[in-house]
């Protein structure tokens, strides 16, 4: 199509800075670059990063208190910062199209989604109501929203995932804008969704229009983008085609994002630097060439006799047969487990993938007894689990422990971390740090964290912190089994490396067995011995990580391996 | 974790179907009607004294023991209390709610006299506590920091306000020195203006406390920069997006809002000279005339219910995810 010729959007030293209790805080700190129409430029950083800033100040939207600073900012000629009121709202949705993160939110949940693009087309174009509501159902129609007509009626909370992703885009491109800002338009997406939403910003770059691309994930942008720029601390360190980027780094930041991304890395290659703990910088060091191959790691007791044999790796420790799980919801029954049969080993990790809605939760919900099924059994160290009454399944919980997705809510706002962690040495007898400072201390120091985080609360701890310390009270108990749901889906890449490779160094000192359960094809295939895909509720593929997606049978795992980006299909080995 | 479902319908409470809901509904207006009858009835019979007595006039009658015997029997007060209460609610079911003994005339004809002036002021209380909210909130949202930080302010102070200091102050300011409304209710539109100010006032500091923490949240959502990003002006994204989210928690709570102007009317009334139910209902009670009191009280709850039964409505209309109904 239209090459990349004349610039649609010009950024000249863009400065951003905001008022802070201390003064100012730069938040954007002189980046530069251009979109050419029909070209999809994407910048990749993490939180903090200013990637987003920089997207907002081209709509003037940089947020309250902003004070926008720029040799040059013009989009199709204009000159963003002279511009306001009437002709900067003109701009806003005509000119430049931006596509927000999550629609869930990013749509008013009151109105049906029709609404929100009759309201882009009667703002900027001539149409009469008539015209419009043809017009809403052909651009729903564009963006691959199948029953468009009924879809346009209805409100944010009834469509999908998906489907809202494609509403808002259809509410972004209405007033056939000459640029589209997307602002992590895939996050919280899964995978083949994912690549559909993006297919769908290539065909707009295809038809001419400049596509300016906002992410945290390497790995999404690849496929689309003519042109990345990497962006950290407000200043873009690194700019290139994606090739160049992901294959011959030059700048440190670019390298440690790369090396961090899990996908196409083999099973116990470190991820990240550090990953914050100085006792297991050497042990890990000694054996990052190796790969797979933990079978000659010494099992070592690390846990203390305490007259129980401790398994040898390769032990089976839990076994579920035939789990089955199906909820009624307004009439009608959804099958989230259907005959999951799985076995947890020692020192082994079993990854569960599929998309959301697939029944991985509901299936770690079970092999944990929070749900009961209704039928299966499950063992735990070869005597019975599930079913059992919870009274006589309590006092063997510790051997299972639980990470969850969402550290944060699955903490009591009010204790502190010392008491988060007391409370789990305890087992509930208190949660006073007192009487067991010194374990506390040695658990914080396990998950490479300062002992002295004790005294803090949850709420004021990094995310990364916040899961390394949840990752603390699952081994307070001592357990033999780790059941991870999700457990760096709201990180940032270089701190899911460092849990990813906590996760690892632990399970190799202490002979854990883990059930991984991920979206993320890429973290699956990192971290996992074997892989179970799961597919309303049924696992409808199993088998060793290194294999299952080679030649995979089921459609539905060659649809998810194809989905996956580009770095997980180029794997080493494949 | 959550269950999977599919339809991902944010729902607050399970919806059931719309006629499902509104019989249950009804039922529930029956409910409050036989409660609230039921709890007057009882609750003025502990009131010490002779209602014969009071029926005759009062202590101050000098009423002898035959008049008094007489009373009994033609009220039926010498039967048990609860035959007295049996056939109490038989007579209220059957639309019958007595005679009164101050009034010497039927209860309802006495109500019927009355509650057109107090619904008035009620409704019309109600419209103009929403109007200076909503006023307030437009414009503190406009107004950056410090309008925000007035507005709040000014609703607490006006919730605060009790409404008989509130109609004395409004009687001097716009009867005595403007001298442009009247200090007493006249017949007309123009009469019903300080008495409705009076209960509009502090209703709509409620209203506005309570609209402004969603206000709040509303105007940090993402759909905003979204509407923002797609060139709507700020009064738009106001009118259209976030009042709309802000007025759903006061939305509901009118209902409960419009029983409260009905006892503030008790007092509003009185100082405006105003008639209407809650003066009615004042002078009963001074009276103890069981009949009016109970007629009245159970007029206010039916008219309560309804209320709360038509902000239900709006709320539905407002939020449409409360009426959703998996498919």
């Amino acid at each position: 199509m239209s090459g990349p010729t004349e610039p649609v959007l010009s950024v000249q030293d863009l400065v951003v800075v905001f008022p802070d209790r201390r003064g100012e805080r730069r938040v954007v700190d002189g980046v530069s670059f251009q979109v050419a129409a029909g070209e999809c430029v994407a910048i990749v950083g993490e939180s903090g990063s200013g990637k987003s800033v920089t997207a907002r100040s081209i709509v003037g939207l940089a947020g309250e208190g902003a004070r926008v600073t720029a040799a040059e900012l013009t989009v199709a000629g204009q000159d963003v910062l002279s511009l306001s009121g009437r002709r900067l709202r003109r701009l806003r949705g005509g000119t430049v199209g931006l596509i927000a993160q999550d629609a869930l939110v990013s749509l008013d949940p009151l109105r049906p989604v029709g609404r929100e693009i009759g309201d882009t087309l009667a703002l900027h174009t001539g149409l009469d109501a008539a015209g419009r509501r043809t017009r809403t159902i052909e651009l729903l129609g564009r963006v691959g929203l199948p029953d468009a007509e009924l879809r346009a009626g209805q409100r944010p909370g009834q469509l999908s995932g998906g489907q809202r992703q494609r509403a808002l885009i259809a509410a972004g491109i209405a007033g056939e804008p000459r640029l589209v800002v997307a602002d992590e338009p895939t996050t919280a997406l899964d995978q083949p969704v994912q690549a559909g939403v993006l297919r769908l910003l290539g065909q707009l770059r295809d038809d001419g229009t400049g596509v300016l691309l906002i992410s945290h994930d390497l790995s999404v942008v690849l496929g689309i983008a003519d042109r990345v720029l990497v962006m950290t601390d407000g200043v873009v360190v690194e700019e290139g085609t994606p090739a160049e980027v992901f294959e011959r780094p030059r700048h440190p930041y670019t390298r440690k994002l790369v090396a961090a991304v899990p996908a196409g890395r083999p099973r116990g290659t470190p991820l990240s630097d550090a990953d914050g703990a100085p006792t297991a910088a050497v042990e890990r060091r000694s054996c990052s060439g190796m790969t797979a191959d933990k079978a000659t790691e010494p099992t070592f007791d690390v846990l203390g006799a305490d007259g129980a044999t401790e398994p040898a790796f390769g032990d089976v420790l839990i076994e579920a047969a035939g789990l089955s799980r199906s909820f009624h919801v307004g009439g009608r029954e959804i099958v989230a487990a259907d005959d999951v049969s799985l076995s947890l080993r020692a020192g082994r990790t079993l990854g569960l993938v599929g998309e959301s809605g697939s029944g991985k939760s509901t299936t770690a919900r079970l092999l944990l007894g929070l749900e009961r099924p209704d039928a299966g059994t499950v063992t735990v160290l070869g005597e019975p689990w599930i079913p059992l009454p919870e009274a006589r399944r309590r006092p063997r919980r510790p051997l299972v422990g639980a990470v969850f997705q969402d550290a944060l809510s699955s903490f009591d706002p009010r204790w502190t971390v010392g008491a988060v962690l007391a409370d789990a040495l305890t087992r509930g007898r208190t949660t006073r740090p007192g009487s067991v400072r010194g374990e506390i201390a040695e658990l914080l120091d396990t998950v490479g964290l300062d002992p002295a985080t004790a005294t803090r609360r949850p709420l004021h701890l990094s995310g990364g912190q916040r899961q390394r310390v949840s990752v603390a009270r699952a081994l307070a108990a001592d357990p033999r089994v780790l059941i991870l749901d999700e457990p760096v889906s709201a990180l940032d890449v270089s701190v899911q490396a460092q849990v990813l490779d906590l996760l690892d160094r632990l399970q190799r000192e202490r002979n854990l067995a883990y059930l991984l359960i991920t979206h993320d094809l890429g973290v699956a295939l990192h971290m996992s011995d074997d892989i179970a895909v799961l597919q309303e509720g049924r696992i409808v593929a199993s088998g060793p990580a290194a294999t299952v997606f080679d030649e995979p049978a089921h459609p539905y795992v060659r649809q998810l391996r194809d989905a996956a980006p580009i770095a997980v299909r180029r794997a080493p080995g494949s | 974790m959550t269950l999977p479902v599919p339809t991902t319908g944010a729902r607050r409470r399970p919806a059931p179907g719309n006629r499902r809901w509104l019989l249950l509904r009804a039922g529930g207006v029956v409910f409050v009607l036989w409660a609230a009858a039921t709890i007057t009835f009882f609750a003025l019979r502990l009131v010490p004294g002779d209602p014969a007595e009071a029926i005759l006039g009062g202590p101050g009658s000098q009423a002898g023991p035959e008049a008094l015997d007489q009373v009994r029997r033609e009220y039926g007060l010498d039967q048990p209390l609860v035959v007295q209460y049996l056939t109490y609610l038989g007579r209220l079911a059957t639309g019958d709610l007595g005679q009164s003994y101050s009034l010497h005339k039927p209860v309802a004809t006495a109500i019927g006299e009355q509650f057109g002036a107090t619904l008035a002021l009620a409704l019309c209380s109600l419209a103009l506590a929403w109007a200076l909210a909503c006023a307030l909130a437009a414009w503190s949202v406009r107004g950056g920091r410090i309008a925000w930080a007035i507005g709040s302010g000014l609703e607490l102070v006006a919730a605060a306000v009790p409404h008989f200091w509130l109609a004395t102050v409004l009687i001097l300011f716009f009867s005595i020195t403007l001298g442009i409304l009247p200090p007493v209710s006249v017949p007309g539109p123009l009469g019903i203006v300080l008495p409705a100010l009076t209960l509009a006032i502090p209703l709509a500091g409620f209203l506005g406390q309570v609209m402004r923490e969603s206000l709040l949240t509303a105007m940090e959502s993402p759909f905003v920069t979204t509407a923002r990003a797609r060139g709507e002006s700020e009064a738009r994204i106001f009118w259209r997006h976030t009042l709309r989210h802000a007025a759903i928690p006061a939305v509901g709570l009118s209902g409960w809002a419009f029983g409260s102007l009905i006892s503030g009317a008790v007092v509003v009334e009185s100082v405006f000279a105003r008639q209407g139910l809650g003066r009615s209902l004042l002078s009963a009670v001074q009276l103890r005339d069981v009949t009016l009191v109970t007629g009245i009280v159970l007029v206010v709850a039916l008219a309560y219910t309804v209320m709360t039964l038509v902000t239900d409505l709006a709320d539905r209309a407002i939020d449409p995810r409360v009426r959703a109904v998996p498919q």
